[in-house]
């Protein structure tokens, strides 16, 4: 991992500069939307849920339950500089610090005085929902119950035990059942079948299925604008945008999967990608070089991806964000909340689990146009071996970059931009001129 | 003198740490080789198959695995896989996975992709047996499905389907010999404990080198051993004619899994006996028994579905609840929680065990060790050395012991 010196301050961070209008007016969404839920736990009365990223948050918008997603407030931790704080505070009470930051920093805000917490802290949640796919995540989110009294609902992860077909891209969307197992798919709808009446027992709420599936179809045509938006700035040249625009503007909205404002936010963010390419708009005009960032965002310094673009005309296109919404999330056929189970089982192995990940990746960068790949090593990436080599077979230069995208302690920013400087010096330009020389 | 029997049961043992499948009851093509803790031995016997437990080289380098597997991972995990990729288990044609931990998932996937695209590479089939852990009905029905696939993979591997009445029988044996191991267990809570800790590991691990017949006859003729009053256990024998000694402090231990002896040599070399332990490979694996009037793959799913032995598929709650039983029923004086670096799970189940342990009057250390050996740093060393010694000053506990038939027999 790169490294600081003992004893120094962990890397601040910088805001990145902001092109679009979109990733700022969602970012003010955000905050009002935050603000109001705030005031409807502060006034009770209203259950309030914590999700993992992963875990079927349309059941709680189909029956009106507002929720934070975890890992969206760990970014926002992050951004505020106050992971190692939070991470302190779980050492204090005898909890790790080093085990899974991305879920485990909101529980130690939890701890921190509300009047001293970003935003004013995150309210405690009623109910607190995850996937079980890691060692550490059954017992953060237990200890979400332990600690504040919270229900948990926890989902099993599950794995195919058997051959996949490695391009599951191609047929996901319509033909789920074959491409992830029948019996996972079952198995997460029967749990939801148990989370829905959980809710409709402790929230007096019924739960309606003309507006669960209006907030099915709603995602799905939020997830279609992203799929258009992936598609546009793959051709474009240069970029219209860098992922330091491109990953607020899609990952607020999704945050707000199934509702009108995330569906017409998608197509907002869609539209503004298109204006901006029809008027020659870039995110560097300068392009040279077009960047892929695979991994977690980077959250306590969002400015790291627009670095090597004065010095070398290199820009960040590609984030797995915006192609995630493209490729994971879209569900056709069957029973709106058959089609839920289908999402969501498997919805982590499509970029964690080789052979997925990795055939996945490859595609993206050929796709996008990539000409490098930086791959941040997060210890809880599966299968990195298998996605270097997969993007080093389609003729892809890659290097991998060890660290956490919220745990700044160990992030030696310097040492880590030298890196990646060198990488572009000596094997991304040396390919592209390669390629030039190759061209008719 | 050693017995007979505890001189195979430990000849068995190590030919397992070396890997030897010279030493196998069965020809090479009727085993199967089963990396983790939640992989149910029995529809294995069933299928007339033999499973054997595969384990890392603590110390060992892995350059072949740290090419596929990531810094963070278990290296207990990172080694089992070096040596399926160096050749040590090159011998082996089957070899069945689960999800006990992240760790393992990990290595099945790699294992299946590697496979894929690398196909002259030699590596066995793999199998992946997905059994959950949640109290829930609906991971029950899941794993029982997942349990009827594994049966039909190892009729595959067989050349005939499993019997129902197959794995019955094997069911039967199998809750005979956990309640062996449960007299065994017994034992080890007498004052003074009549086996040492890692002898148990021995005398359980052994269980993969051997035939079920010889290691239940070898289990029984060390139960009658140390049953013996006028035989007391090895931490607590001495030469000298004294008659009151020192007791060993006995100690508990949680944490992290162990597939072998190394750091309870180095814990009962420091003045400790481990009298108990709440990870699979202990006696914490005999645990239970499998129901014998239902329909066997409901009999199985149920056994497996609940067991706690494992941290990272077992609740905080019923991880401390365990430990605080184990070490009330085996009259630690404390308990010493283990931990690897990489082993993220048992980290989480500390401060709640710690708590648990304070209503019950007793105290925990704790130690991480970083990486996979059995040698200790000299810091360590000295850490565990000053734990040990922590622990043997709780007050109430008595240090010292009179040798006599008397007292030796309870």
């Amino acid at each position: 991992m790169t490294s600081q010196g003992e004893g120094q301050r962990p890397h601040r961070g910088e805001r990145s500069t902001k092109a679009l209008s979109t990733s700022r007016d969602f970012a003010r969404y955000q905050r009002e939307w935050f603000a109001e839920v705030q005031r409807q736990v502060r006034d009770g009365g209203v259950p309030f849920a914590l999700v993992n990223a992963d875990a079927p948050h349309e059941l709680l918008r189909a029956m009106g339950i507002p929720y934070v997603v975890n890992q969206w407030w760990a970014s926002i931790c992050a951004a505020k500089q106050r992971s190692a704080d939070y991470l302190g505070l779980l050492r204090e009470r005898g909890y790790p610090d080093d085990q899974e930051p991305y879920s485990a920093i909101a529980l130690g805000s939890s701890f921190d005085d509300p009047d001293e917490a970003p935003w004013g802290g995150l309210p405690i949640p009623d109910l607190v929902l995850a996937y079980l796919n890691s060692d550490s995540t059954g017992k953060v989110f237990e200890l979400w119950a332990h600690e504040h009294g919270a229900t948990f609902f926890p989902f099993e992860g599950t794995v195919h035990p058997g051959e996949l077909e490695p391009r599951w891209f191609e047929r996901i969307d319509h033909h789920w059942d074959e491409v992830i197992g029948s019996e996972r798919i079952e198995l997460m709808l029967e749990e939801m079948k148990g989370l829905i009446r959980h809710l409709e027992i402790e929230t007096g709420r019924a739960f309606d299925e003309a507006a669960f599936a209006r907030v099915m179809d709603l995602s799905n045509e939020h997830e279609e604008y992203n799929r258009q938006t992936r598609d546009l700035i793959a051709s474009a040249r240069p970029a219209p945008l860098s992922v330091a625009d491109g990953i607020p503007s899609v990952m607020i909205p999704q945050w707000h999967r199934g509702s009108e404002w995330g569906r017409d936010a998608a197509r907002r963010f869609r539209d503004e990608v298109q204006a901006r390419i029809d008027a020659g708009d870039a995110a560097y005009p300068d392009e040279r070089i077009r960047l892929m960032w695979i991994g977690r965002g980077l959250w306590f310094d969002m400015s790291f991806y627009q670095y090597f673009e004065q010095r070398f005309g290199a820009v960040f296109v590609w984030s797995m964000y915006l192609a995630v919404g493209a490729d994971c999330y879209l569900r056709y056929g069957g029973e709106p909340l058959e089609r839920l189970a289908a999402r969501f089982t498997a919805l982590g192995d499509t970029y964690n689990m080789p052979p997925w990940s990795s055939e996945w990746y490859a595609k993206e960068a050929v796709h996008n146009g990539i000409d490098g790949v930086v791959h941040l090593t997060t210890d809880a990436v599966r299968g990195t071996h298998f996605i270097t080599r997969r993007i080093e077979e389609a003729g892809i230069p890659i290097i991998e970059i060890s660290g956490d995208n919220v745990d700044a302690r160990a992030w030696d920013d310097g040492a880590v931009k030298e890196r990646i400087a060198a990488f572009i010096e000596r094997e991304v330009e040396p390919r592209i001129a390669e390629r030039s020389a190759d061209q008719p | 003198m050693v017995s007979d029997a505890r001189t195979r049961l430990q000849q068995a043992y190590a030919a397992l740490h070396r890997a030897d499948p010279e030493g196998l009851p069965v020809a090479q093509e009727a085993v199967v080789g089963i990396v983790g803790t939640d992989v149910p031995e029995e529809p294995i016997r069933a299928a007339g198959l033999h499973p054997l437990r595969l384990v890392g080289e603590p110390g060992a380098p892995t350059p072949n695995a740290d090419r596929f597997v990531e810094r963070a991972v278990d290296p207990l995990a990172r080694s089992i896989f070096e040596r399926l990729l160096d050749g040590t288990y090159g011998w082996l044609s089957h070899l069945v996975l689960c999800h006990d931990s992240d760790a393992t998932v990990r290595l099945y996937y790699y294992l299946r992709e590697l496979r894929r695209i690398e196909p002259d590479r030699p590596l066995p089939e793999v199998a992946f047996v997905d059994i959950l852990h949640q109290p829930a009905r609906t991971s029950a029905v899941y794993t029982r499905r997942r349990l009827e696939g594994f049966l039909e993979t190892l009729g595959r591997w067989s050349g005939e389907p499993v019997r129902d009445e197959d794995v019955h029988a094997e069911i039967v044996a199998s809750n005979e010999r956990r309640r062996l191991l449960r007299e065994l267990a017994e034992l080890r809570a007498v004052d003074p404990p009549r086996l040492t800790g890692r002898e148990t590991l021995a005398v359980m691990g052994a269980a993969s080198m051997m035939s079920p017949g010889d290691h239940l006859a070898c289990l029984r003729q060390v139960i009658d051993e140390a049953s013996t009053p006028d035989v007391a256990a090895p931490a607590a024998r001495s030469e000298s004619a004294s008659q009151v000694r020192t007791a060993p402090v006995r100690l508990f231990v949680t944490g992290s899994a162990h597939d072998g002896a190394g750091w309870y040599e180095s814990v009962e070399s420091a003045g400790a006996t481990i009298v108990g332990e709440d990870h699979a490979n202990g006696s914490a694996g005999a645990i239970g028994s499998i129901d014998e009037q239902a329909d066997p793959l409901t009999a199985l799913t149920a056994f497996y579905q609940h067991r706690t032995v494992n941290s990272a598929r077992a609740s905080i709650s019923r991880r401390s609840e365990a430990t605080v039983a184990g070490a009330v029923a085996t009259a630690a004086d404390g308990v010493l929680c283990l931990l690897r670096k990489q082993d993220p799970a048992p980290h989480w189940d500390v401060a709640a065990q710690r708590a648990r342990l304070e209503e019950a009057d007793l105290p925990l250390e704790s130690l991480v060790i970083d990486g996979y050996r059995d040698e200790l740093t000299p810091a360590e060393q000295e850490a565990l050395e000053a734990s040990v010694a922590r622990l043997a000053q709780r007050p109430g506990r008595r240090a010292t012991t009179a040798v006599n038939d008397d007292e030796v027999a309870r």
